[in-house]
């Protein structure tokens, strides 16, 4: 294991406590779809895993892992935008 | 050769500086800059996995992209506004799924992924190891979703912050198997701002963090 990998993954760790701390308690539903939307890069393992796969239990394994995170990815995105629409029009209120 | 690692290296480290840019929280940043800035981070990850890999079977992955694309997007578009949270932790368990599906995919073709060392015939423990941790923390994203599909009470931003660190740890996990270092930023970002926002929502009396450490309860 790579001393970069570790390195970077112990910063990335900080760095989401220190946000997740530090955010005002009001704003805390709007960073979890923020995170939900970066917890959805297991799309680019999926990627790889797909683009690699040899039998064909790992080749629809690696197509099903694409699919779900597709889905997943592209919903958040929607999903965060509907509910920062309705968290402004309720501010304007 | 080199030219291609450089370009992967500078993607990863690009959408790491996004991912940091989205969820750090300053004043003056509209939230939409960074919901597109987590989004640009994401599409930049995919981009250095297309960019680094020997395409076998194309055509079925940009297939299968699609189809998912438009399920969610149907989902999230049609979903009714008040159940929105319901809606987010089941992404979350899908996220989770992901990585249980890419690490049975690992596991059924060991040599690919260095599970197997070349010549030999036995899993080396590291790779196990994260295999098994990578299926743990997806499994216990999944089945957070499916227990808040059971008990529909138990919905609510404890249990999605639970569910997005859960994702977020298994993807991490996934990320040191296939030595991703955008990955792992984005899997270590989200697994511990999700638990970190969890703990907050349920550990605290008063729900203070350190921006509001100035203010009365």
């Amino acid at each position: 294991m790579s001393a970069l990998l570790l390195l970077s993954f112990f910063l990335a760790c900080a760095v989401g406590v220190i946000a997740a701390w530090r955010v005002p308690f009001d704003h805390v539903p709007s960073l979890l779809g923020l995170l939900l939307l970066v917890s959805s890069a297991g799309i680019a393992g999926a990627l790889i895993v797909a683009a690699e796969a040899g039998s064909a239990a790992a080749r629809y394994l690696g197509l099903a892992a694409v699919l779900l995170a597709s889905a997943s990815f592209c919903g958040s995105f929607i999903a965060v935008r509907r509910s920062e629409l309705v968290q402004r029009t309720a501010s304007r209120r | 050769m080199i030219v291609a690692i450089d370009a992967i290296t500078l993607a990863w480290a690009l959408a790491a500086l996004l991912f940091v840019q989205a969820v750090w929280p300053v004043g003056g940043v509209s939230a939409r800059a960074q919901l597109y800035a987590a989004a640009a981070g994401v599409m930049l990850l995919c981009a250095a996995a297309a960019y680094g890999m020997d395409v076998i079977n194309m055509p079925e992955i940009i297939g299968a992209l699609v189809i998912g694309a438009a399920v969610g997007l149907l989902l999230a578009r049609e979903w009714p506004g008040p159940r929105l949270i319901s809606l987010m932790t089941s992404l979350g368990g899908l996220a989770g799924c992901t990585s249980l599906c890419a690490a049975a995919a690992i596991w059924f073709n060991p040599y690919a992924f260095g599970l197997v060392a070349e010549g030999g015939d036995k899993v080396e423990t590291q790779e196990a190891v994260l295999l098994l941790l990578t299926v743990l923390a997806g499994g216990a994203a999944s089945s957070l979703t499916i227990a808040a599909g059971i008990r529909r009470s138990m919905t609510g931003p404890a249990l999605l912050a639970l569910t997005i660190g859960m994702a977020g740890w298994s993807a991490a996990a996934l990320a040191f198997l296939l030595q991703n270092v955008g990955m792992v930023v984005a899997g270590g970002l989200a697994g511990a701002a999700g638990m970190g926002s969890a703990l907050r929502i349920c550990g605290r009396p008063n729900r203070k963090g350190l921006a509001d450490a100035g203010r009365r309860p």
